[in-house]
């Protein structure tokens, strides 16, 4: 069995707002959603943008026992999946998943990064047994840790978003949390898309969320030299592609799509069809991508290959475009292996250039850029990009959104270890 | 879920690093003593704890099993056990020239993810308010200020990158050079199982000629064992007991498992013997509370698709390798779903943990490995549940039976 896939509702919750179209709308006008890093103090720090997500609150999104149990645990990031499970939904049926679909045959999702190591839970789980002499006092760790509450110990931890959800919306079939980096939101996604393809699920859920905005996360960022330390106005620092890049913003945020087989969605709004889904591993270094982009360019071979497409069908790739000195010429160069030469290869933008870094939920937010692309017949731009890298010779969609027809757009996503994740999705059209 | 007869994926290769044993064989020899390793927790300080005994792995020396030395200091204690597993199972397959890197998949389970306390304790340490000393209230408290300014230098970049739970993943793959379709997931009990389910898929659906696929987890650290504990799923007197009366939970173990999986007619082309067929899979979510599944429905239901999906009714299953937690309320609904899944004769019953702990990430995937490993005389069910409340299910079979 052969189904077609299409998305029939997103959730989204990201530094351009908290609702689908709002988004495309924001990204389609360059509007930027990074500003000042200050969800805790950075005075004199040299990392001082981020795209945050503002004016958030899960009771604004969801209430009920999943929603009073992550009050008060400071969990954000598992807050976003939430909030943004129950908005994709909502927006695909207008409130619970119909009967229609058998619990059974219904399947979620998730890319997740690492868990929310937030400060409180480190001051109480380490710095409250380091001693002054520096040595940790296991006893009294083990004395604390044995007496808090059980439900307080889970907060953090990955997969619990997942375990939430599958619980308020009745997935019964296959649960599963992706772990593949940056390139997880994308794995997700196309997992979900298989399952349904191959009609081993009538129903499900697939995205990614992700916060990693806290004191440590934009740490370990830094030291390894991912992070953006220029001095420019805020919402110009994160400039992919761009000669004077110097590296990410950090973003957060999480997307989910619902997705459902063709004849099931029938006379509900089709944000698009996904027709094709590859993935690739460097096998390289864990630190770097190869530096001829071939790793890369078999994600978006194999997703090509998998939807039956030749390369010129392809009207807009949604770039992983970091801003990074590495990805974003060996992306180019990848985009090349698959496409021949910049004449012959489709426009190219990165909407990281307005939400920053969403890490494990990058590829799951992107996809809603290439959806504004399907709606809208435009592309959305790589905003601050002043002057190309030399070594990036691609049309960028410098600037603003362009007027094109979208048919078939791809969403590029890649993850430090080497993961690499491409989704094919195309313009829906009654007629086919 | 049925992986497509005509592709049937088989498994040619198997490589096990347990608590029983360093490889494949040792552990199999431990299996076979029925030895159990589960003693006190020698990587860190448990006596605060009334959970203090564990499966560790003894005796692994990373630099003598791992090719490239330099690689071993990025690679996190989890991401070292699966190179080395998986490194021998691609050697049991034999796996020559003839098979091409750049298609092969790659599907990896890996477990929560852990720090290296030695690693951070200078870093905390010294993000401490200046101002402030171990008499102060606020004492314990980080300045992030000072964090930024100072504490940031004690800190090595690189195990910001040990942690992340892909380089699993990411350090086979530079080991094999496997380049093909890939996933990597996590991080409870059923994962590993859910990975060689998705390989199996990717394999019969043609999606990969061939592909490796396994899980690892190392969670023995006082965070996991207190979080384990206090939600009352570790043994108190330090055994793990599948299934007994007397049984009072599960202990920690760490282990990693590799599958080589191709289809049938690919193995016997190339000469290689497979030693089972992989199937069907079933996967089943409980909706009940954080924690492995407490209600036998998500077990039979996983059970009931997997058995289905292979035409196989419920006297036709030889052996049901046991997820046997040993936690009482989880055994119970394992063990009910089984009576009714197999209609009140159940077959012969094997379950390990309580040899090597609960290997959790790589439980999954250690289960089907021994079953690769040892005579069958017919299809085999092995279940695997997670804390997340996920249960999936995989019927393997013996070459002649289907």
């Amino acid at each position: 069995m052969s189904r077609r896939v299409v998305i029939t509702g997103v959730g989204a919750v990201c530094p351009l707002g908290h609702e689908p179209d709002a988004i495309m709308d924001a990204m389609l006008a360059g509007r930027s959603g990074i500003g000042p890093l200050d969800r805790f103090e950075t005075h004199g720090f040299e990392i001082r943008a981020a795209g945050q997500v503002r004016d958030f609150d899960l009771a604004n999104h969801c209430d009920g026992p999943e929603a009073r149990f992550l009050a008060g645990k400071e969990d954000l990031k598992t807050e976003l999946g939430l909030a943004a499970s129950e908005l994709a939904i909502r927006d695909a049926h207008g409130a619970a998943v119909p009967a229609s679909a058998s619990p059974a045959r219904r399947g979620l999702y998730l890319a997740s990064g690492l868990s929310s190591n937030v400060v409180r839970e480190t001051e109480e789980d380490f710095l409250a047994h380091i001693d002054p002499d520096g040595r940790f006092d296991f006893g009294s760790a083990g004395r604390q840790l044995e007496h808090t509450e059980s439900d307080y110990r889970w907060r953090h931890l990955s997969d619990l978003a997942a375990h939430l959800v599958a619980g308020r919306h009745e997935i019964r079939g296959p649960v599963a949390t992706n772990y593949s980096a940056c390139a997880a939101g994308g794995m997700a996604i196309g997992q979900a898309f298989r399952e349904i393809r191959a009609g081993r699920l009538d129903w499900a859920l697939a995205g990614g969320f992700e916060s990693m905005i806290h004191p440590f996360g934009v740490l370990s960022f830094q030291l390894l030299g991912a992070l953006s330390e220029s001095d420019r106005p805020l919402p110009e620092i994160s400039r992919p592609f761009d000669k004077d890049r110097d590296g990410f913003v950090i973003g957060e945020g999480a997307a989910t799509f619902v997705l459902e087989p063709l004849e099931r969605a029938r006379g509900r709004r089709i944000y698009g069809e996904v027709v094709g889904f590859g993935t690739s591993v460097d096998a390289y270094r864990v630190t770097a991508p190869t530096p001829d982009g071939r790793g890369s360019s078999l994600c978006m071979q194999r997703a090509l290959a998998d939807a039956g497409l030749p390369p010129e069908a392809v009207s807009y790739i949604n770039a992983h475009g970091t801003s990074t000195l590495l990805n974003d010429v060996t992306e180019t160069l990848a985009i090349k292996r698959v496409f021949g030469g910049p004449d012959t290869a489709p426009p190219v933008s990165s909407t990281k250039s307005m939400i920053g870094h969403g890490v494990a939920a990058a590829g799951a937010v992107e996809l809603i850029a290439a959806l504004a692309a399907l709606r809208d017949q435009a592309l959305p731009p790589t905003i601050n990009l002043d002057e190309a890298d030399p070594e990036c010779d691609l049309d960028y969609v410098p600037k603003a959104a362009r007027e094109a027809a979208v048919h078939v757009a791809l969403d590029n996503c890649f993850g430090f270890g080497g993961q690499n994740a491409c989704l094919a999705v195309r313009r829906w059209r009654e007629d086919g | 879920m049925r992986f497509d007869p005509d592709r049937c994926p088989v498994v040619t290769g198997v490589g096990l690093l347990t608590p029983l044993g360093l490889t494949r064989a040792q552990t199999l020899v431990g299996l076979w003593e029925q030895r159990c390793e589960v003693g006190p927790i020698r990587c860190f300080d448990a006596s605060a704890f009334p959970w203090n005994q564990a499966a560790e792995i003894q005796g692994f020396v990373p630099r003598k099993v791992l090719p490239d030395r330099k690689a071993i200091k990025l690679m996190s204690p989890p991401a070292r056990l699966a190179v080395a597993a998986a490194l021998e199972a691609r050697a049991h397959a034999e796996v020559g020239y003839e098979v091409d890197p750049r298609d092969g998949g790659l599907y990896v389970a890996a477990g929560y993810e852990t720090i290296d306390l030695q690693s951070v304790l200078g870093m905390m340490a010294s993000c401490r308010p200046a101002h402030l000393g171990p008499e102060d209230e606020d004492w314990h408290t980080i300045d992030v200020l000072r964090l930024w300014r100072e504490a940031r230098f004690r800190m090595n970049p690189l195990n910001a990158l040990k942690i992340l739970p892909n380089m699993a993943l990411a350090h086979v793959s530079i080991a094999t050079g496997l380049q093909g379709p890939n996933s990597s997931i996590g991080p409870h009990g059923a994962s590993g199982l859910q990975a060689v389910a998705d390989a199996a898929l990717a394999v019969a659906d043609g999606e990969a000629p061939y592909a490796l696929a396994g899980g690892t987890d190392a969670p023995i650290n006082i965070f996991m064992t207190a979080y384990f504990g206090v939600e009352g799923l570790l043994s108190e007197l330090g055994r793990c007991r599948p299934f007994a009366p007397d049984a009072d939970g599960t202990v920690l173990g760490e282990a990693a498992a590799f599958l080589w999986i191709e289809p049938l007619q690919a193995a016997r082309a190339r000469g290689a013997t497979p030693l089972r067929r992989l199937i069907s899979a079933g996967q089943a979510h409980d909706p009940g509370p954080y924690g492995p599944p407490r209600h036998p429905d998500a077990w039979l239901r996983a059970g009931e698709q997997a058995l289905t999906d292979a035409g196989l009714g419920p006297r036709d299953v030889a052996r049901w390798t046991a997820d046997g937690w040993g936690v009482p309320r989880v055994d119970r609904a394992e063990l009910t779903a089984a009576r009714e899944l197999f209609g009140g004769r159940l077959p012969r019953r094997r379950a390990t943990k309580d040899l090597m702990g609960h290997t959790f990430a790589a439980a999954g995937a250690v289960e089907v490995g021994i079953s690769c490993c040892e005579p069958a005389d017919g299809p085999e069910l092995i279940w695997a549940a997670g804390v997340d409340g996920t249960v999936a299910a995989l019927v393997l079979a013996p070459l002649e039976a289907s």
